[in-house]
C-alpha cells in the first residue's frame, strides 16, 4: 500500500488549476441550441389547456416538446424493486409541485428560448394543496396521487417496519419513558455546477448524451426506457462532475434534451439555472421522526418505538428505498433488544425528494443521537456513559437480527472523547467491544446475543465450507 | 420581444433627459441587481439607461489628497460629503465616514467593486440604515424635476426617481453593527447604525426588519439618550419604534429580542473618533 | 466593443447588455470561467477586469470597452504553473474543480494587492463571496496562504491513474 499517507497528485489536479477540466457546460457542438423550460407556478392543479403553437413560431425556436413528444413519458426509477412508475417526465394533465416541468423549448439563444417559454399558453384549474405529513391520515385532506397520500409497501401494510423482541414488556418494565420528536428539514445538495445535458443525434440515429449524471449507466437505462430505445442505441458521455452529492441522479435533462434533439434535428443543451437547482431539483427529504424509549434509571434502553413520516414530495422516486435504509438504522450504534419501528412514505405537493449523502440515514442519526442526549438528561446520566453502556458489542444483534462481528462503537466513542478533550472515568475509558458479560449483560440483553454469522469460507473435502458462527 | 434601446449617458444632464419620468426605463448603475434579471428573462426593458459614463461617481481608485474620483471629500471634522450615485461601495468602504463605511462592507470584495450607492438606495439595500442615522439627503431627478430631500423620505417611495447624488454629513463618530449568519456576505438579519454629532446629539437607525421595509430612525432611543439614559436603558426602547416581521432569515420574535442587544452594543462602542481617522468597527456576527 | 482578453485584442459582436461571461465562454471559447449561478452569488465566474476580481456574469459588455480581462487560462500552463496554481494542487484545494478558476483569480489578485504574505482572515475576507461545495474551504485557505509565502511542498508522487486521451 504505497499510496496511503503519500502525497499523490490528483490525476485531474493540473487540469483543475488551469481551468482545463471539462464540464458538460464546456462542451460545444456545432449548431447547438439552448433549452429553457416552462415550469408549474402552482403546487397542485389540473392542466386544462396547453398550447405551444405561439412559442414554436417565435424567432430562433426550433422545437418545443411536451409529454406528447416523449415515447414513454412515465417510467419508474425503481420498478425492479416493485415500486410502480408514477412520475411523468413532462407533465400530462396535472401538476403536483411548484416547478414541475410542463414544456421545454429549444432555440438558437437563451434569450430566444426564454421569450418563447413566456409565449406558451397554459390554463390551470388550481386544486387544494397537501403539505403537512402529520396530517397524512386526517380526513378531508387533498390527495396528492390517485392511490392516496401514503405509500403501501405491501398490499395490506403501508409502513416499512421492524419488530423485534417484547416491546410491550419493555415499556411496562421501564422506569421512565422518554419521548421526543425531530423534524430535520429538506436540504438542497446545491452543487457548484448546475445539472446540464447535451443531446445530439448521430448520422446513424444513435443518440449521444453528454450528462452531469453521477451514474451514467443508471441514467442511460432510464433514458433508454423514456425513448423506447435499447441502450445500445445510446452513448452517454460524462465529464468532470461539478459536485453531485446525490442530486445528479435524477434523470431529467438527458431524456428531455434527447427528445428535443430528435425533434429539432440539432444538438440541444439544457443547463439548469441556480434557481432551478434550488427550487425545483430534488432535495434530501424533510422528515418527521417520533421516538419513545423505555429506559431504566441506571441507563439501559430496554426498548424503542419510532414513528417516521418521510416527506417524499409529489412522486415516489427513490423514497421507498430511503425509508427502508432509514428504518434499519433507527437503533443506531446501540444495542436495543426490543424494537418497534414504523416508517411511512408520505406524498406531498412538494418537489420530489431523492438522494443526498447518507440517503435515509442522516435523518435517523440526527434523531436518535439527539434523543440519546435527551434520555441522558432525563435520567441524569452522562451522555458518554449512556452511549458506552448501550454501545453495540460483539454478538449483540441489530434490529434486523444481524449479529455484530466487530462493532466499532466503543472505540469510536473513546476516540471522540479524546479528540474533544473529554476525560472519561476509568471504568468507561477501559471499555472494549468484547462480548457482553457481568455488569454489561443485564437480564434484558441475555438471549438476544447471537454469534456473528459465518465469516470464514474455506475449502474442505472438495467443497466450500463455512466456519465460525451460525 | 425587441431588443431594448440602450442609452449610455455621457453626462448627468444626458442621464436626466433619458430618464424622463422613469416610465419604461431600467437604470443600470453597477449592474449587480439588474444584470441577473436580464440574464434569467425576469426583466424585458424597453429602454436601458446605463450610468457608468455619466460622471456620477464612477469607480474610485484611491484617495489622493482627500479627493476621490467623483467624491469631494468634506472637511475632516464635520462637514459634508457629496457622493455621486454611481460611486461604488468599495469607494465608500475606503473613504466614507462611519457608520457608512462599515455598511458598505456588507457585500463581498468583488460585488463591492461594482455595486453603487444609487443602486443600493433603489433596492432598499443595507446602506440606508447608515444613511438614515447620518441624516443624509438624496438629490434625484424624475417627474416634477430635480428634488432634494431626506433619505428617510426617499426610501419610503423611491420609484420613478433617478438618484443623482447623496449628501452625507460627517458625524463626530459612528458605529455600524449587524447581525448576520456566520457565512460571510449574506443578507443581514438586522442592521443598526448610530452617529454622534459634534453637539453631542446621537441618532439611531435600524434596518432589515422586514422584507422590503425601509430602515427607520429610532426617536424613542434618541430621546432616552438625550434625557440622560445609559446605552442599555435607551436601547431597550427600540422596540417602540419598530414593527419587525417574519422572513426566511429570521422571525419577528427573534428580531424584537435581538434588536435592543445590538442597539446597546452599538451605543456602547460609540466613542469620539480619534482626530483625522475613521473608527475601526468590529463586525458583530451571529 | 473592444476587449483585451489575456493580452489579445477581441472585438465582440455581443450587444451591450450581454455579459462578459457570455463573451468569454461563447465567443472566445475560454470556458475556465463558469456559469454557477449567474446571479453574482457564487464567484465561479470571477475573472480579473483591469486587475480587479469581478463577477463576469454581472459585467456588461457595454461597460467594458477597452477593458483588460484576465482569465484562469492566462495564469499558467501545465509546464509552468503560477505559485497559486501549484499551491492549490499541492494542498488538494480543488476537488470537483468547478469553483477553482474563480478562487485562483481572486487569490492571485489578493496576493498582488497585499504585495506579500497574507493572513488567513484576509483570505476569508477577499474570497468570502466564493462558494465551494466540496472542500469545506480549509484547504483553499491553506493553499492561498502558502502561495503568498512562496511555499512549495516540492515533490508530489505522480497520479496513480493515467488518463489516456480525452474524447470530445
Amino acid at each position: 500500500m504505497k499510496a496511503v499517507g503519500a502525497n499523490i497528485a490528483r490525476y485531474d489536479g493540473v487540469a483543475h488549476v488551469t481551468g482545463a477540466s471539462r464540464f458538460i457546460d464546456d462542451v460545444r457542438l456545432p449548431g447547438m441550441l439552448w433549452a429553457k423550460a416552462l415550469r408549474s407556478p402552482l403546487a397542485s392543479a389540473r392542466i386544462l389547456r396547453l398550447s405551444t403553437a405561439a412559442a414554436e413560431a417565435m424567432p430562433g425556436v426550433h422545437a418545443v416538446v411536451t409529454h406528447a413528444d416523449v415515447p414513454k413519458n412515465v417510467v419508474g426509477h425503481q420498478e425492479v424493486w416493485g415500486i410502480a412508475a408514477d412520475e411523468p417526465l413532462l407533465a400530462e394533465d396535472e401538476v403536483r409541485y411548484v416547478g414541475q416541468i410542463i414544456a421545454v423549448v429549444a432555440a438558437e439563444t437563451e434569450a430566444q428560448a426564454l421569450a418563447a417559454v413566456q409565449a406558451i399558453e397554459v390554463a390551470f384549474e388550481e386544486r387544494p394543496v397537501f403539505l403537512d405529513v402529520r396530517r397524512a391520515w386526517a380526513s378531508g385532506e387533498p390527495q396528492v396521487a390517485p392511490d392516496g397520500n401514503v405509500y403501501f409497501y405491501y398490499p395490506d401494510q403501508p409502513q416499512r417496519q421492524i419488530r423485534k423482541g417484547d416491546v410491550a414488556g419493555a415499556f411496562a418494565r421501564a422506569d421512565v419513558i422518554v419521548e421526543g420528536s425531530y423534524r430535520p428539514a429538506a436540504i438542497e445538495q446545491a452543487p457548484a455546477e448546475p445539472a446540464s445535458a447535451i443531446s445530439v443525434v448521430g448520422h446513424d440515429g444513435r443518440v449521444t448524451i453528454y450528462s452531469t449524471s453521477q451514474a451514467l449507466y443508471y441514467s442511460m437505462e432510464i433514458t433508454g426506457r423514456h425513448l423506447c430505445l435499447p441502450t445500445g442505441r445510446l452513448k452517454f458521455v460524462g465529464g468532470t462532475v461539478g459536485g453531485g452529492f446525490g442530486g445528479k441522479l435524477d434523470t431529467v435533462t438527458e431524456p428531455v434534451t434527447a427528445v428535443l434533439a430528435m425533434k429539432a434535428r440539432r444538438p440541444v443543451k439544457w443547463r439548469w439555472t441556480r434557481e432551478e437547482e434550488m427550487l425545483c431539483s430534488s432535495t434530501r427529504a424533510a422528515w418527521h421522526i417520533e421516538i419513545a424509549d423505555a429506559v431504566t434509571r441506571d441507563g439501559w434502553i430496554l426498548g424503542r418505538r419510532t414513528l417516521t413520516l418521510h416527506d417524499a414530495g409529489a412522486y415516489m422516486r427513490t423514497s421507498a428505498y430511503a425509508c427502508s435504509k432509514h428504518t434499519f438504522h433507527l437503533a443506531g450504534a446501540y444495542s436495543i433488544p426490543a424494537c418497534a419501528f414504523n416508517t411511512f412514505v408520505v406524498k406531498t405537493n412538494r418537489v420530489p425528494s431523492a438522494a443526498m449523502r447518507g440517503f435515509g440515514v442522516t435523518s435517523a442519526s440526527f434523531a436518535i443521537e439527539t434523543h440519546m442526549n435527551r434520555v441522558a438528561e432525563v435520567i441524569g446520566m452522562s451522555p458518554w456513559e449512556l452511549r458506552l453502556k448501550n454501545a453495540n458489542r460483539v454478538a449483540d444483534t441489530s434490529p434486523s437480527r444481524v449479529a455484530y462481528a466487530n462493532p466499532s462503537t466503543v472505540t469510536t466513542l473513546l476516540g471522540a472523547a479524546q479528540a474533544a478533550g473529554v476525560e472519561l472515568p476509568a471504568e468507561l475509558a477501559c471499555m472494549t467491544n468484547a462480548m457482553r458479560q457481568g455488569d454489561l449483560l443485564p437480564a434484558h440483553l441475555v438471549g438476544q446475543q447471537r454469534q456473528p454469522g459465518p465469516h470464514l469460507l474455506a475449502w474442505r473435502d472438495g467443497r466450500p465450507a463455512l466456519e465460525g458462527g451460525n | 420581444m425587441p431588443d431594448p434601446e440602450v442609452v449610455m449617458a455621457g453626462s448627468e444632464a444626458e442621464a436626466v433627459a433619458a430618464f424622463g419620468d422613469g416610465s419604461g426605463v431600467t437604470v443600470i448603475g453597477g449592474g449587480t441587481v439588474v444584470t441577473p434579471l436580464l440574464t434569467h428573462g425576469a426583466l424585458w426593458p424597453e429602454t436601458v439607461l446605463m450610468l457608468q459614463r455619466a460622471g456620477l461617481g464612477g469607480i474610485a481608485d484611491s484617495v489622493v489628497d482627500g479627493v476621490v474620483d467623483g467624491i469631494a471629500d468634506g472637511i475632516a471634522d464635520g462637514g459634508t460629503l457629496e457622493i455621486g450615485a454611481a460611486a461604488t461601495l468599495a469607494a465608500l468602504a475606503a473613504v466614507a465616514p462611519e457608520p457608512l463605511a462599515s455598511a458598505a462592507r456588507i457585500p463581498d470584495y468583488e460585488i463591492r467593486g461594482q455595486a453603487t450607492l444609487g443602486g443600493n438606495l433603489m433596492i432598499g439595500g443595507d446602506l440606508q440604515t447608515a444613511l438614515v442615522a447620518m441624516g443624509a439627503r438624496v438629490r434625484s431627478a424624475g417627474a416634477g424635476g430635480e428634488r432634494v430631500g431626506p433619505v428617510a423620505e426617499f426610501i419610503a417611495a423611491p420609484w420613478g426617481r433617478l438618484v443623482l447624488s447623496v449628501e452625507v454629513p460627517r458625524p463626530r463618530a459612528g458605529v455600524f453593527v449587524q447581525q448576520r449568519r456566520r457565512h460571510s456576505h449574506t443578507h443581514p438579519v438586522l442592521t443598526v447604525a448610530v452617529a454622534r454629532w459634534a453637539d453631542g446629539g446621537v441618532h439611531v437607525a435600524v434596518g432589515s426588519l422586514a422584507p422590503r421595509a425601509p430602515a427607520v430612525a429610532c426617536p424613542s432611543v434618541e430621546n432616552a439618550l438625550a434625557g440622560g439614559a445609559g446605552p442599555r436603558e435607551a436601547a431597550a426602547k427600540v422596540v417602540e419604534d419598530v414593527s419587525p416581521e417574519d422572513d426566511p432569515l429570521a422571525s419577528a420574535w427573534y428580531r424584537r429580542r435581538a434588536l435592543p442587544v445590538l442597539v446597546a452594543r452599538a451605543l456602547e462602542q460609540l466613542e469620539p473618533a480619534p482626530k483625522g481617522g475613521h473608527m475601526n468597527v468590529p463586525e458583530v456576527g451571529t | 466593443m473592444n476587449l483585451i482578453v489575456n493580452g489579445r485584442s477581441h472585438t465582440t459582436t455581443a450587444g451591450p447588455l450581454m455579459t462578459l461571461l457570455y463573451v468569454l465562454r461563447e465567443e472566445l471559447g475560454l470556458t475556465g470561467a463558469k456559469a454557477g449561478c449567474q446571479h453574482g452569488s457564487c464567484g465561479a465566474c470571477t475573472v480579473l477586469v483591469d486587475g480587479e476580481p469581478r463577477r463576469s456574469c454581472l459585467a456588461l459588455v457595454g461597460t467594458l470597452d477597452g477593458a483588460s480581462i484576465t482569465t484562469v487560462e492566462a495564469l499558467g500552463e501545465p509546464s509552468h504553473l503560477s505559485d497559486v496554481q501549484v499551491a492549490f494542487n499541492e494542498h488538494y484545494a480543488a476537488q470537483c474543480g468547478f469553483c477553482t478558476p474563480g478562487m485562483l483569480l481572486a487569490a492571485t489578485a489578493l496576493i498582488k494587492r497585499k504585495g506579500g504574505p497574507v493572513e488567513r482572515d484576509e483570505v476569508v475576507e477577499a474570497l468570502g463571496g466564493h462558494y465551494c461545495r466540496c472542500t469545506g474551504y480549509v484547504k483553499i485557505l491553506d493553499a492561498v496562504v502558502a502561495a503568498s509565502r512562496g511555499e512549495r511542498l516540492g515533490h508530489m508522487a505522480p497520479p496513480t491513474l493515467e488518463v489516456r486521451g480525452v474524447e470530445p
